[in-house]
């Protein structure tokens, strides 16, 4: 039985390559990670996915040898690691894990600096990676330098926990669900981040997870795992929903799966709505006109920075009794940025005043708005094409769609 | 006491001492540090008085004397010191070596013939190190027998707490710290060690208590101490020369936890 995982795009480079890797643990019956190979694109988030005991996050913990492999090969930026010294390839590889494992002994600063450490970097070069780090994951450098775990919250820790992954500038991380145990909200904002984070520092990420949606959403590739770590399917989010390559993978992708494809796209890649707005100092009869002029029932009020500061209807104008315009309507609710997934919008706008979900951008200004007829605009695009696909093989004359590579099973 | 497997160490070992020193424990105030040795001084200042203000007979004068009692006094903390550092020194290598992977194997041994050194009576270790043992080995009676029973006493509750302290440390935290390519060696001295510190330092506490307690007894095997005061006391049928040695190691006593908390709540590793 092959076991093999390769990609198809000439274009990219494979930063991490898996050959016949297999892990056979002694008085088991079957291997945790069956004669597995795999290629990984630089650059590019591959998430491992499956139930659990499939052996991802063996597979996972085989690529820097937390767990070494049986037998099998490991190949890292052209260089074959799967007899090097350990502790020398974790050095370059980042390493998350869902409990984090913060040092609390440690401060943020001394935590963050372990790794650039070990490589033998000066103190005045560690310092100003501690605080571009503590920027880079949105945390004050003033502030958190010199804290201690324990005084941190969850998701504080997880950001602190990803900027001690990226300090020794690894070109390769493993993630073994980073946001697992994270509370829903945060998780939600964490993913976001952490994809905005990836869009600047483009690292080769091995993620894994046994969250589909999370798959879908934080994955350029994804490898569907069954029992032994044998690929069910590795392909991209697009082709694993629309055409699962087997029963076991639309079962483990579950019902939904059209609603599960607004995870695909995000808001950065439709063309938002506008709404009126006035300025904050605006007057009442500003905001009148700028009613008159549209369709709406409240207008958008934003502050010097553009950024959405209050809701404001005729009706609130007329109770305003001279009240500065930020302290009627209602405050600005529904916000999402750019890459949110319209699903995270969808999510947003049913519940939002008017029925819409403000797009601000990374510094909080006001870009535009979602509104229900985007997200049924998206659902009917990607219907339109899955049944293009599904027709394809009706007509000799248009290419087959190619069908998922991994799927051997 | 039973011979501790893996799974009885835990609750077993940690009961008793973690009590001790509660590793949550807020920085004491200034006012807290203050109490003990006020308190102390007002009963030494008290036994003083009271000494003072007996008629004391020759006999009484031979030991009542600051001669005597100084000496005796630094023979006392010479046995409790000498015997913890030994004791340190045994205890915590062992503990590191017994809690690494590869010791598995043996490790229910040593830890039996720790919990043997315990199991009997302190005095009885002391007796039968004076009675031959020793003498048979030439070490002879006096200061070393008495530092070796003493040793022998107290190195289980600073092992089983090296050991329960090694083995608290979040496996999660050994991970990442593995994962991030920090080496073996560096792991157990720049994580687990550190993270262990509270509750060795617990273990090393009892036993400091252990040894300057149980040191008046080595006035019995002609190693001097405080205990020797009060041997002599008895045996003359003195109360004073009594009351004198029995507040004096008291005092000693009090005064080693007071400083052994000291030190805990210095070396306790920030951030815990």
């Amino acid at each position: 039985m092959t076991n093999i995982g390769t990609i198809d795009s000439p274009a990219g480079r494979v930063m991490i390559r898996l050959e016949d890797l297999r892990k056979q643990y002694p008085r088991e019956p079957k291997p945790a990670v069956d004669d597995l190979t795999l290629e990984i694109p630089e650059g590019e988030i591959v998430i491992l996915v499956g139930p659990s005991g499939c052996g991802k996050t063996t597979t996972m913990k085989m690529i820097n040898r937390i767990i070494e492999p049986t037998s099998g090969r490991i190949i890292v930026d052209d260089k074959d690691v799967t007899h090097e010294d350990p502790d020398q390839l974790r050095r370059r590889i980042g390493y998350v894990i869902q409990q984090i494992g913060l040092f609390p002994h440690q401060t943020i600063a001394e935590n963050i600096a372990t790794v650039p450490k070990l490589l033998g970097w000066d103190a005045k070069r560690i310092d100003a990676r501690i605080d571009e780090l503590l920027e880079t994951v949105s945390m004050s450098p003033a502030t958190y330098r010199n804290r201690y775990p324990k005084q941190l919250s969850g998701g504080q820790r997880q950001r602190v926990g990803v900027a001690r992954a990226l300090s020794g500038d690894p070109a390769v991380m493993l993630m073994d669900e980073p946001f697992g145990a994270i509370d829903p909200i945060t998780r939600d904002r964490l993913q976001n981040e952490f994809l905005r984070l990836q869009a600047e520092v483009r690292k080769t990420i091995v993620f894994v997870t046994h969250d589909i949606d999370e798959a879908i959403k934080m994955g350029d590739r994804i490898a569907i795992l069954q029992e032994g770590s044998r690929i069910a399917q590795y392909d991209t989010p697009e082709q694993i929903l629309t055409a699962p390559a087997s029963d076991f993978v639309a079962d483990f992708i579950g019902s939904g799966a059209s609603l599960k494809r607004l995870n695909l796209s995000r808001v950065r890649d439709i063309e938002l709505t506008q709404w009126p707005t006035v300025d904050r100092d605006a007057n009442g009869s500003a905001v009148l006109d700028a009613l008159r002029a549209s369709d709406k029932g409240a207008v958008l009020v934003l502050d010097e920075q553009r950024r959405p500061c209050r809701w404001v209807s005729a009706l609130d104008v007329q109770r305003a009794d001279g009240r500065p315009l930020e302290q009627v309507g209602l405050p600005p609710e529904a916000v999402v940025e750019p890459q949110a997934t319209l699903n995270d919008a969808l999510n947003e706008l049913i519940t939002a005043n008017y029925s819409v979900a403000i797009v601000v951008d990374a510094d909080g200004a006001y870009q535009g708005v979602v509104d229900i007829d985007h997200i049924t605009e998206a659902i009917r695009g990607m219907r339109t094409a899955a049944r293009a696909r599904a027709r394809s093989g009706l007509s000799d004359d248009t290419a087959a769609v190619p069908l998922a590579k991994g799927a051997a099973t | 006491m039973t011979v501790a497997t893996e799974g009885s160490l835990g609750a077993e070992a940690v009961a008793p001492q973690i009590a001790m020193a509660p590793v949550r424990r807020e920085r004491r105030g200034l006012r807290s540090y203050l109490f003990m040795p006020a308190f102390l001084a007002l009963v030494c200042l008290g036994l003083y008085l009271y000494v003072s203000s007996q008629e004391l007979d020759t006999i009484e004068q031979r030991q009542l004397n600051a001669d005597v009692i100084t000496t005796r006094l630094w023979e006392h903390i010479e046995i409790t010191v000498v015997s913890t550092i030994f004791t340190i020194l045994i205890a915590i290598p062992l503990g590191v070596f017994l809690t690494r992977p590869f010791t598995r194997r043996f490790r229910p041994v040593l830890l039996g013939v720790a919990n043997i050194g315990q199991a009997v009576p302190t005095i009885g270790v002391l007796a039968l190190l004076a009675l031959g043992v020793l003498s048979f080995l030439g070490v002879g009676i006096g200061f070393k027998a008495a530092i070796i029973g003493l040793v022998a006493y107290t190195v289980l509750p600073v092992l089983r707490n090296t050991m329960v302290g090694l083995q608290q440390v979040d496996e999660n935290v050994l991970e990442a710290g593995r994962g991030m390519g920090i080496g073996k060696m560096g792991v157990l001295t720049r994580i687990e060690l550190p993270l262990a510190v509270p509750i060795i330092l617990a273990g090393v506490r009892t036993a400091l208590i252990i040894n300057v307690g149980t040191a008046t007894l080595a006035a019995y095997i002609n190693a001097g101490g405080l205990g020797s005061i009060i041997v002599a006391g008895l045996s003359l049928n003195r109360i004073n020369v009594q009351i004198t040695g029995a507040v004096l190691t008291a005092v000693l006593a009090l005064l080693i936890d007071y400083l052994a908390g000291i030190a805990e709540d210095v070396l306790r590793p920030k951030g815990l």
